[in-house]
């Protein structure tokens, strides 16, 4: 009950801030511009926070880190957990299999590229986004003292990113979270991102 | 300045979020509010089990700790949907159930902590605890 009442509380909260923050001027006329261009050199303090999920399993993920506005790129360390237990079974030996309650965290270096194609007439842009986390996987699980499932590993992934102003960007697109062994590969990457920027009235 | 609202707001989001997933009675003054101001020493711990789909009794154990460095404190054969235990507070329990489903063998495992919660009230310590926890051995489908 109560964790049901936080995920309504975390995407209010992240609907709030996506409102508040976008504005509806964005519907200007947009101006293609090429993808590759880059401009000065002008590194920011951003937060991030997001989810990646499928049918199968949902992670929260949180980062700060590097925000690099003139050549669109990023480097942030994250950690990602799953906020709640799932049932997953073990295969111990041959017939023999464990049914244990899993938790699951990773904490990673995300490495990000940003490819704008389309520009608005208040700087707001849109484009497409490569990421790659490079991370170190864990499972916990009720009754077992040890993490079990430990690995470094990459994820690389990619997607739509809307860059609002020159303060914030929402990302959404696909990660290939291969670390988790009892959940399919296969994730959504829903991104917020924050940065303070004391240049955006420039 | 406008940025700055912005990240502000930001923050105290991920706060409410944070503060939103922590239990907190402090600072109330109720006198009217049932207070126990003794803490139960021993609380229930219940364990669910499921038939066992080869019909016979699954073998159950109950630990103090964890499974793979805590003590053993029960085991036993059994037939019936549940099992209880009175035992200390602020200790983890975990109980594991052996299960043979068609050839191969599934050792169900679970733990939690037996806690109970203390708040203030009108400079009196107060506590707070469900009857029992809780270790749910049933096969997942």
């Amino acid at each position: 009950m109560q964790l049901k009442k936080n995920h309504r509380l975390f995407l209010s909260l992240l609907f709030i801030c996506f409102f508040s923050i976008s504005p509806l001027r964005t519907l200007s006329q947009p101006i293609g511009t090429n993808p590759f261009a880059v401009s000065y050199f002008q590194p920011k303090f951003g937060l991030n926070v997001g989810a990646f999920f499928n049918h199968q399993d949902f992670l929260f993920d949180f980062g700060l880190g590097l925000e690099e506005l003139g050549y669109d790129f990023s480097v942030t360390f994250n950690g990602s957990f799953r906020p709640y237990y799932k049932t997953v079974h073990f295969k111990e030996s041959d017939h023999l299999f464990w049914q244990v309650e899993e938790k699951v965290v990773q904490f990673s270096i995300d490495l990000e590229k940003r490819f704008f194609f389309l520009e608005f007439a208040n700087r707001s842009k849109l484009g497409l986004y490569g990421i790659l986390k490079a991370g170190y996987f864990f499972g916990t699980y009720k009754g077992l003292s040890k993490n079990r499932n430990q690995e470094f590993g990459l994820t690389p992934g990619g997607g739509i990113a809307w860059q609002f102003s020159k303060m914030s960007r929402l990302s959404f697109g696909y990660l290939y979270f291969n670390q988790n062994p009892y959940a399919h590969p296969h994730t959504f990457n829903l991104k917020l991102s924050l940065y303070i920027n004391k240049d955006e009235q420039q | 300045m406008k940025n700055l609202i912005k990240v502000a707001f930001f923050i105290i989001g991920i706060a409410l979020i944070n503060t939103s997933c922590s239990k907190s009675k402090n600072d109330i003054c109720d006198t009217n509010k049932i207070c126990y101001t003794q803490a139960p020493d021993e609380l229930y711990v219940k364990l669910e089990l499921s038939t066992n789909p080869s019909s016979d009794p699954i073998e159950v154990k109950f630990y103090i700790g964890n499974m793979d460095n805590g003590e053993l404190y029960d085991h036993f054969y059994t037939l019936n949907s549940t099992e209880y235990y009175l035992m200390p507070v602020n200790e983890r329990y975990t109980a594991t159930a052996k299960y043979f489903v068609e050839g191969d063998t599934i050792l169900v495992i679970n733990s939690d902590r037996l806690t109970n919660n203390s708040y203030k009230n009108c400079d009196e310590t107060c506590y707070d605890w469900d009857d029992e926890i809780v270790l749910n051995l049933k096969l997942a489908k």
